[in-house]
């Protein structure tokens, strides 16, 4: 509301909001409290309450039921521990924990509940659909093989690691190495998109991070236009850890109702590891058996069935609208060719991988974008461990020009990783080594990136090729950067048509290559 | 081990003891008013779990809790509160005595109500409204509590069994103002 509002207007607004209250009076199913602790109750009653139902308490706090027993059911809070008192009586709602999703999502900062987080009241405009937070992944039948590229604008990644829609890839390293920027720059990229009229929808999750990281990150998205087309759902570090374990499922939710209704949506949950965490808080406070690292069992399960959602839908109408466990709001709204990708972050210890959670989410994920600490600190950024990341299914997804121009580059990029190692011991290299080294080095400066710039895929192409045919030999290193920059100018200043547009349509011919060549050649010698 | 196995089993072994004794009725009241006790003393279960506290002591609080003097308690439970506290299983106690309650009610087919309202009900109306719920519940016979609360304004709470019909001023104001709220929410 604004300041200057009228006192009539509110009074208004209120008379028309009291006509639509809701007074009936209902017969709720009860169970009183017998225990609180650490975030969980235990309710005696509610015999007929369902695994993950809201219930609710008398001075309106909430919680969620994880634990069925005979007599009495285990819930976890999303409150204070210590607002619930014994003796209190605990409501069924008959609701399924759920999120409203809608286009007027765009822009918020929302909780796993869905209620607005950033001070700009509630969300209005459009209607909001009731999408369940745990939710059968698409069947088989509904599915479609990953065919269409999700460009992130990282050079690195769209060369040696391409994502398609629908697919599900990890991004793994130590703190401070860079994931979050990877995922950020991603959604900036999405930008193109957007104003293109065929927007990928962003949803960006943070699992337990500080509040002011998340203000943070928002600022940023805002300040590079992408907050039009992303949704914030954050649970901080201070939260319960319910809320924790429930961010991602609501991430996943958001994501679905554009899948569902034929858009792309990308889903950034950052981080599984913090996720973990609250689920083995929570798991152990209700004391069900743990296992390795004190994990609960099901703590796979619990990974795979959010990172199963993620999916590419059937573009044959008639076969998407069949899809399976579709929310009640959906019915007849369902429209195929939508897709989900989902861009998991774990973070190792002292780069780990095979600790528990690490294994369980590689093997879950269609590839890993693995993050070294030491690249990053040699000022190799986005430092991406070309020899150990993957990328299981994005292949089919290239464009056509990227996939001839950066065919070889991931297996070159790996074997100078190598070589590299290998010189440090000194001595004499024979010439098709030194030629290896000389391309590798030139290769390496050039799929570094900044921060907050990522490039269109025309020119991510355009430079990649001057890599890959070796016309960079005789620059010096330290110079590859310039080179970049003069070269994609003179592209974007001189031929945009003729080069560039056919480019970003996936052809590249003989008179697009001999561009290419006659212009990094004219600008090599403006350099030496 | 689980709460509710081990309450079970605690409940269901009482309850069979009890019937061959022939004081199950007797354990029942006095299940009832140290239910009421556990809400109402909240030290009551701490000091229960409590290591500090001897055997003895514990014994003689909870008869207390469920006789005055903890003189008259029956032998069935007194049995029980020994067998209990010998195990170390006095934290469960709470909800060995709820299920209890639950298998004799079940048993003797005694449906619950409470009526709360915010100022007293005349008598036949209180009758008429326990026979009919009696009627509905398909129950024996009926334990009928009332309470006159004039926190909730008016109207009136009636829970039976598992149910709760929630009718009074105060909670439909509450549901008002929460939805009011909800609409015009403004995190600042
Ligand atoms: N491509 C890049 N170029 C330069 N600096 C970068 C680049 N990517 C990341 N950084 C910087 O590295 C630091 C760590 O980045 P970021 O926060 O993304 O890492 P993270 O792995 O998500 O860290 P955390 O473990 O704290 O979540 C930041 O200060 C960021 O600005
Ligand atoms: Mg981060």
């Amino acid at each position: 509301m604004n300041d200057d509002i009228k006192v009539s207007e509110v009074t208004e607004i209120l008379h028309q909001q009291l006509e639509s209250i809701d007074s009936g009076i209902q017969v709720s199913e009860i169970g009183k409290v017998l225990q609180v602790s650490d975030g969980v109750v235990r309710i005696y009653g509610l015999r007929n309450a369902q695994a993950n139902e809201l219930i609710e308490f008398e001075n309106g706090e909430k919680a969620i039921v994880m634990n069925l027993e005979e007599d009495n059911v285990g819930a976890v809070l999303l409150g204070r521990t210590d607002m619930i008192k014994e003796g209190y009586i605990a409501k069924r709602t008959g609701h399924i924990v759920s999120i409203m999703a809608g286009e007027s999502m765009l822009g918020r900062v929302i909780n796993p509940l869905g209620e607005p987080m950033d001070g700009k009241g509630p969300l209005d405009g459009g209607t909001l659909y009731e999408m369940p937070l745990e939710r059968k992944a698409p069947g088989i039948i509904f599915r479609e093989p990953v065919n269409e590229p999700l460009q992130t604008g990282l050079k690195a990644i769209d060369a040696m690691i391409p994502i398609g829609r629908g697919q599900r890839e990890l991004i793994i390293g130590d703190r401070q190495t860079g994931k979050t920027a990877i995922a950020i720059d991603t959604i900036i990229n999405q930008r193109a998109n957007y104003e293109a009229g065929n927007p990928v929808y962003c949803i960006y999750v943070a699992v337990g991070q500080k509040d002011s990281t998340v203000a943070a990150t928002v600022q940023t998205l805002r300040k590079y236009g992408a907050m039009d087309y992303t949704v914030v759902v954050s649970a901080c570090a201070a939260d319960p850890a319910a809320l924790q374990y429930f961010a991602p499922f609501a991430g996943a939710a958001v994501g679905e109702y554009f899948r569902d209704t034929g858009r792309h949506a990308l889903v950034i949950y950052d981080d599984l590891s913090k996720q973990a965490v609250a689920y083995r808080e929570v798991s152990l406070i209700l004391r069900r058996p743990s296992g390795r690292e004190a994990y609960p069992g099901d703590i796979f399960y619990l990974h795979s069935r959010l990172l199963e959602r993620a999916a590419k839908i059937i573009s044959q109408q008639e076969v998407a609208s069949q899809m399976n466990d579709v929310p009640p709001s959906l019915k007849g709204k369902i429209k195929g060719g939508g897709s989900l990708t989902a861009l998991p972050i774990i973070e190792t210890q002292a780069g780990d991988v095979t600790a528990y959670i690490p294994t369980n989410v590689i093997s879950i994920t269609d590839g890993q974008i693995f993050l070294d600490t030491d690249l990053f600190n040699q000022g190799i950024r986005p430092a991406i461990n070309v020899g150990i990341s993957v990328s299981r299914v994005g292949g089919n997804a290239q464009i056509k020009a990227m996939k001839q121009v950066a065919s070889s580059l991931k297996i070159n990029q790996s074997q100078y990783q190598e070589l590299e190692a290998f010189t440090k011991f000194g001595g004499e290299v024979d010439p098709v080594t030194a030629l290896a080294i000389n391309k590798g080095q030139r290769n390496t400066k050039l799929l570094c990136q900044k921060q907050y710039n990522p490039i269109p895929v025309e020119k991510e192409i355009a430079i990649l090729y001057c890599g890959t045919h070796g016309l960079l030999h005789d620059i010096p290193v330290d110079k590859v950067e310039t080179f970049e920059k003069l070269f994609l100018e003179t592209l974007e200043l001189k031929h945009k048509d003729d080069v560039l547009n056919l480019l970003k349509e996936g052809t590249i011919n003989d008179s697009v290559t001999a561009i290419l060549n006659e212009t990094a050649a004219s600008i090599v010698k403006q350099i030496i | 081990m689980d709460v509710n196995i081990l309450s079970m089993r605690y409940a269901k072994a009482l309850f069979q003891f009890a019937a061959e004794n022939g004081d199950e009725k007797k354990v029942y009241e006095e299940c009832q008013i140290l239910s009421m006790a556990f809400p109402e003393v909240k030290k009551l279960r701490v000091t229960l779990q409590s290591p500090l506290v001897s055997e003895e002591e514990k014994t003689l609080l909870i008869r207390e809790a469920c006789s005055p003097g903890g003189k008259d308690v029956s032998p069935s439970f007194n049995s029980f509160i020994k067998l209990v506290i010998r195990n170390k299983r006095e934290g469960y106690v709470n909800s060995i005595i709820l299920i209890y309650m639950d298998l004799y009610r079940n048993s003797k087919h005694i449906g619950v109500a409470k009526l709360t309202t915010a100022v007293p009900v005349e008598k036949h109306v209180l009758e008429r409204i326990s026979e009919k719920t009696r009627l509905h519940l398909h129950a024996a016979e009926m334990e009928f509590d009332t309470k006159v609360d004039p926190r909730i304004e008016g109207g009136f709470i009636f829970d039976f069994n598992d149910f709760r019909i929630d009718a009074s001023v105060y909670s439909q104001l509450l549901n008002i103002r929460k939805q009011l709220t909800d609409r015009n929410r403004r995190i600042v």
